[in-house]
């Protein structure tokens, strides 16, 4: 696989320090190549990057700059990587444990994630919860998702009422007790200090995403919930009203009835593919001189936008920066539009783009977006196999050959020497496989892309 | 371009204190940025422009931590002072000789980092707005040190910034890069000196008149604040400069105090802040008067204002503070050092917490074409409305008529509109709001040189009927 990053560079986030000074690189360069890569943060000075089951992190340390390797828990066993303006912060795990990131850890010179323990009069024990999901918004509100820790788990997927196909979530069962607990910062999370609110949530989360001054949420029962402050409410997607405060997490009514298989967020952006292949988005700073044409306009009264990008073309994948926004189509090209004073669309120059402009790269040409979902029976390996360690496996060794004859039928013969990678973080999205002309979208950091391929 | 020394001088002041100065004072806000901010201050200070910016939109402005307020401004001092000097040496030469080695022993890292020569990074713009921008590098560095004024307030750097405007100023009238106004179409009112000041047909009957007074003295004043009611009093402006030997109905005199029209505004778009499509925007001085004030109305068949779409109002905006020198036109009048009575007991203000009281009275200027509406509302303060060119139509309806004006409720952001009126008073719906049209109220068309005094809580309505100037002067 290979990694092709552009934008903001002046932490070296993006390029070596030795190779290229820290300018802003305006165009795709290719950063990595490994049998395997997922972009697991990416924030304002720093990026931190899995490659091949090794955490590396590139960008401002206090210790220093220069790509440097992350000590403990495996990245398969970590769901999210969050941090700031200042740098990272920590990680939370899939099995809910919060990780806090130190520079310096047991007097070695690599930076590490260290396990915090909540104190017994935290609000996290008292309650005895199980953090599910984090998020941190540009604000320094902090929210995280959560269930009650002492019923049992499954891991066996549910079907939702809604499509067929639904990724492997975890779940309490009968009775799950989930909500979202928003905190004033950090800081105060990992006090003793009690959530500045809570609310229920109807159905467990599949992601949950912060940007400037909102979170964004995915159900699994494929439904947008967006929260946040007053202040920018065209970046909620919705018009609060005093049933549905800006605060409390509601639905997006403008998609009601579309199943969304992603989100990306970023700035005061949002976006949402469906399983339909069509992109949404919302928001936009209000007042700024210069904007996307492809948002939706608060004098039309609409809230969310459809887009329609180079005639109606399917989109399979999007990526949301601090205020430019990536789509990948099915045919495998990659469009920009927003901001691009870093160089971060892509396009060779650090104009900004009104319109979607289809970028040109390395990474094109090599075939067409085919999918696989992951309950496609030919994709199981074994009955008890964890379907992400499955698909993890199956572009670290041969066994990629195996996999793909097995949906031969589904699959033209020119496609079969595809790899299959997982969209998105891996942190807990849907879990769709998916064979994506080569390409697949990492989240997008401030004045930063990242493109994945697979070849 | 042979350099200046007094704007040498003032860039090598200002690089001293944003550097050395800034690092020995332990309380700077600044500090408190995040390390890796802090760590590109010198060598990339534009793209701190665009964190700050982000972080500072990203609370309400009362709350807006002041480290990205300090960072705003810091960042776009170091800018300016990039722009300036990127092009009083002539250009991209590294060299840079004619500023004789100040940039060497004040850049340090900048000039390694510029290997090549080459510009990165000019406040945002790509690098086809690098271009347009090196062309007019005044109006870049003006519209950077007023950004910082505007979106942050400049904290610590009030003085710095209008020590770098000056000296900037006279450096390009000196060079006589300004060759004045250009003379692109003539203008209505321009080779006159003045704004068109054609009313519409629109033009209000009076009939129930504010009482009127002449060179009313402060004793007499204090007399009349017992009373609790509005008054129009003549004669008290007489000595402002802005109405005689300086007058701000010269759209060439504007013009000068505002480098040019180079200065930014942060200017209203749309004919009222209660209408959906309502917007600021910040402009230059010189894009607010081609745009909105030098229209001829003659033109129009029904005598009315210019359409909306072109309706903009430079609206409580606090031009004193960032222009000085248009400070030193007007003087507070006497009146707003009287102590005013409290909101009445019964009335709305009365069951709000009370406001804190202010050192000294605030200033905010009201400037725009015909046609600019200020909906029905009241203020926490006292208020002196000052006419200084032009005339405004202002209607005013006691506390007691409080309930028969409609005042909003809490909107769905949490945010108090009670101080403002549901009612289009020039526009009324009898239907939604039957009590309207019984309530009382008193009017006025306020004219040069007049003010309007109106006592705290007082709903008041304004439509000007010509290009606008006025001064408002809080103070309780």
């Amino acid at each position: 696989m290979e990694l092709y990053m552009c934008g903001f560079n002046a932490h070296h986030q993006l390029l070596d320090q030795d190779r290229h000074h820290n300018d802003d690189v305006a165009g795709f360069e290719r950063v990595y190549r490994a049998p395997g890569i997922d972009v697991r943060c990416a924030l304002w000075s720093s990026t931190v990057i899995d490659i091949d089951g090794t955490l590396v992190h590139r960008g401002f340390r206090p210790s220093g700059l220069g790509p440097v390797v992350i000590e403990g828990p495996w990245p398969r066993n970590i769901r999210t990587i969050f941090g700031d303006t200042s740098g990272v912060l920590g990680a939370l795990s899939k099995n809910g444990s919060v990780y806090l990131f130190t520079d310096d850890m047991y007097g070695s010179k690599d930076p590490g994630f260290k396990k915090h323990h909540f104190s017994e009069d935290s609000f996290i024990n008292r309650q005895n919860l199980s953090i599910e999901h984090l998020a941190i918004a540009d604000n320094g509100e902090f929210c995280i998702s959560t269930n009650m820790a002492s019923h049992q788990r499954t891991s066996s997927g549910f079907s939702s009422p809604l499509s067929a196909e639904t990724p492997r979530v975890q779940l309490s069962i009968p009775t799950a007790k989930l909500e979202i607990h928003t905190f004033a910062s950090f800081e105060e999370f990992l006090s003793s200090e009690p959530p500045t609110s809570t609310y229920s949530l109807f159905s467990p989360l599949v992601s949950l995403l912060a940007s400037a001054t909102c979170f964004t949420a995915l159900t699994v029962t494929q439904e947008v919930l967006t929260f946040g402050s007053a202040l920018h409410p065209q970046t909620l997607g919705r018009s609060p009203t005093p049933s549905s405060p800006a605060e409390k997490p509601c639905l997006v009514p403008f998609l009601g009835g579309i199943p969304i298989r992603k989100i990306a967020v970023g700035g005061w952006i949002g976006a949402a593919v469906s399983e339909d292949s069509d992109l949404y988005i919302w928001g936009g700073q209000a007042g700024e001189a210069k904007k996307v044409n492809a948002l939706p306009r608060p004098s039309d009264g609409a809230e969310v936008a459809l887009v329609d990008i180079d005639g109606g073309v399917d989109v399979v994948d999007v990526g949301v920066g601090s205020g430019h926004i990536l789509a990948l189509t099915r045919d495998g090209k990659v469009w920009v539009t927003g901001e691009g004073e870093y160089g971060q669309l892509g396009t060779g120059t650090k104009a900004f783009e009104e319109d979607w402009l289809q970028v040109r790269g390395e990474w094109e040409g090599k075939g067409r977006v085919v999918e696989a979902r992951e309950d496609d029976p030919s994709l199981r390996a074994s009955p008890t196999a964890n379907s992400h360690d499955l698909f993890k496996n199956v572009h670290r060794d041969r066994e990629i050959i195996r996999v793909t004859t097995n949906f031969d039928e589904n699959i033209p013969d020119e496609f079969c020497d595809f790899n299959i990678t997982i969209l998105g973080t891996g942190a807990g999205e849907p879990a769709t496989a998916r064979a994506a002309g080569r390409t697949s979208v990492a989240p997008l950091g401030f004045g930063v892309t990242s493109l994945i391929t697979t070849q | 371009m042979p350099p200046d020394d007094s704007l040498n001088a003032v860039l090598y002041r200002a690089l001293n204190a944003l550097n050395t100065l800034t690092a020995q004072t332990t309380d700077d806000p600044l500090h408190s940025c995040p390390s890796s901010a802090l760590l590109i201050l010198t060598t990339y200070p534009a793209a701190l422009l665009k964190l700050a910016h982000s972080k500072i939109h990203s609370y309400p402005y009362s709350e807006v931590p002041t480290c990205w307020r300090r960072l705003y401004t810091d960042a776009s001092v170091r800018e300016a002072i990039r722009v300036i000097r990127g092009d009083v040496d002539g250009g991209k030469n590294v060299e840079r000789g004619c500023l004789n080695g100040i940039n060497a022993s004040m850049n340090g890292t900048e000039d390694q980092d510029r290997a090549g020569g080459q510009k990165r990074g000019s406040g945002g713009g790509g690098w086809g707005d690098e271009k347009e921008k090196e062309k007019d590098w005044v109006q870049e560095a003006v519209r950077l040190l007023d950004m910082a004024v505007i979106i942050a307030g400049a904290p610590r750097r009030e003085e710095m910034v209008e020590e770098i405007l000056g000296a900037l100023q006279n450096y390009v009238e000196k060079q006589e890069l300004d060759p004045g106004l250009p003379r692109k179409k003539r203008r209505r009112g321009e080779e006159d000196g003045t704004f068109p000041m054609t009313e519409g047909k629109n033009v209000p009957e009076i009939r129930k008149p504010i009482p009127t007074v002449s060179n009313m003295s402060m004793a007499s004043f204090e007399k009349h604040l017992k009373t609790g009611s509005p008054l129009v009093i003549r004669d008290a402006l007489t000595h402002w400069p802005a109405l005689h030997e300086r007058p701000w109905k010269s759209p060439e005199y504007l013009l000068k105090r505002t480098f040019g029209g180079r200065r930014l505004i942060p200017v209203e778009i749309g004919r009222s802040y209660t209408d959906e499509g309502w917007g600021q925007k910040i402009v230059t001085f010189r894009e607010f008067m081609d745009g909105c004030l030098l229209h001829g109305l003659p033109d129009e068949p029904d005598g009315q204002a210019a359409p909306s779409s072109s309706i903009g109002y430079l609206a409580q905006h606090d031009l004193f503070t960032q222009i000085p020198s248009l400070r030193n036109d007007i003087s507070i009048p006497d009146y707003c050092y009287t102590d005013p009575p409290p909101p009445s007991p019964g009335t709305p203000l009365a069951s709000k917490p009370p406001t804190p009281k202010l050192d000294e009275p605030m200033l905010n200027a009201w400037f725009g074409p015909a046609g600019t509406v200020s909906p029905l509302h009241t203020d926490s303060y006292h208020n002196v409305l000052c006419q200084v060119v032009g005339k405004k139509y202002v209607r005013l309806y006691a506390p007691t008529e409080s309930e028969k004006v409609y005042p909003k409720g809490v909107e769905g952001g949490g945010i108090d509109m009670s101080n403002t009126s549901e009612v289009d008073v020039e526009d009324v719906d009898p239907v939604r709001f039957p009590l309207f049209e019984k309530a009382e109220y008193v009017e006025c068309i306020l004219k040069a040189g007049e003010c309007l005094y109106i006592p705290v809580g007082w709903w008041h309505y304004v439509r000007s009927l010509t290009v606008s100037f006025s001064v408002s002067f809080w103070w309780n």
